[in-house]
């Protein structure tokens, strides 16, 4: 069950995780996902690089209170994903660019 | 900009219409999680779809539980600006999101349900998690 917006896909107007093969994740609420591209409002990046918490503490965080809405819109390209999920049903150790 | 008051009073008194409190402004705000006013659950209302097909629901199935909390209020993300920021303010660290839903301990922040564990979820299920919650901080002490 997405929102009553049924043509816009089930993700339409859900918060997901987005897992790059770069190693970055993005959180966001989707507004649609295709062979081209992902496009999230509302959006936060972890860049393991510049942060001192690793993905999975990251996302563990924002599964239990939410993320920060810092970037209004993004679109990031599909080749550069690796895995989109709802953050609602990450388990520990799912996050990072190539999860099992 | 807020949407037009017509279209969202009857989303208001889904809530109020269930005994649910209505906080306009940040002194009610501060009024109703008075740290003697013992538990304080507070939804944050919204246009959105989720908070009509689980958060308003899911909330007033909730608060018809065994140990519902000492009071019930709600503000409403986009229309009542000062009353949700004072409710986000006596969140702390908690990012913003709505719907949304917080319980209180004595005017601390002790549980809260973002708006990703409202998306796309049934009101039984969620209402299920607030009687969770309200069992752990709501029913009395065995003591």
């Amino acid at each position: 069950m997405g929102t009553f917006h049924d043509h816009m896909g089930e993700l339409h107007g859900i918060t997901v995780v987005v897992s790059k093969h770069d190693g970055c994740t993005w959180i966001g609420r989707c507004h649609s996902e295709d062979a081209i591209e992902v496009i999230l409002h509302d959006a936060d990046l972890h860049d393991p690089a510049l942060s001192e918490e690793d993905t999975d503490q990251w996302l563990q965080k924002a599964k239990q209170i939410g993320h920060w809405p810092r970037v209004s819109t993004i679109r990031i390209a599909r080749p550069e994903v690796s895995n989109l999920v709802r953050l609602a049903e990450i388990t520990p150790g799912q996050g990072g660019p190539d999860p099992a | 900009m807020p949407y037009p008051e017509e279209m969202v009073t009857p989303m208001r008194r889904e809530l109020t219409d269930h005994g649910v409190t209505e906080l306009k402004n940040a002194a009610e705000v501060d009024s109703f999680l008075d740290p003697e006013g013992g538990t304080a659950f507070v939804v944050i209302n919204s246009v959105c779809g989720c908070a009509a097909g689980g958060a308003r629901p899911g909330a007033i199935l909730a608060l018809q539980s065994e140990h519902a909390p000492t009071k019930s209020g709600t503000v409403f993300a986009g229309q009542d600006v000062e009353a949700v920021e004072r409710t986000r303010h006596h969140c702390g660290q908690v990012p913003p999101s709505s719907p949304s839903m917080a319980l209180f301990e004595a005017g601390k922040l002790v549980w809260f349900l973002p708006r990703h564990m409202i998306e796309g979820r049934d009101p039984q299920t969620i209402a299920l998690d607030i009687v969770n919650a309200f069992e752990k901080h709501c029913a009395p002490s065995d003591a």
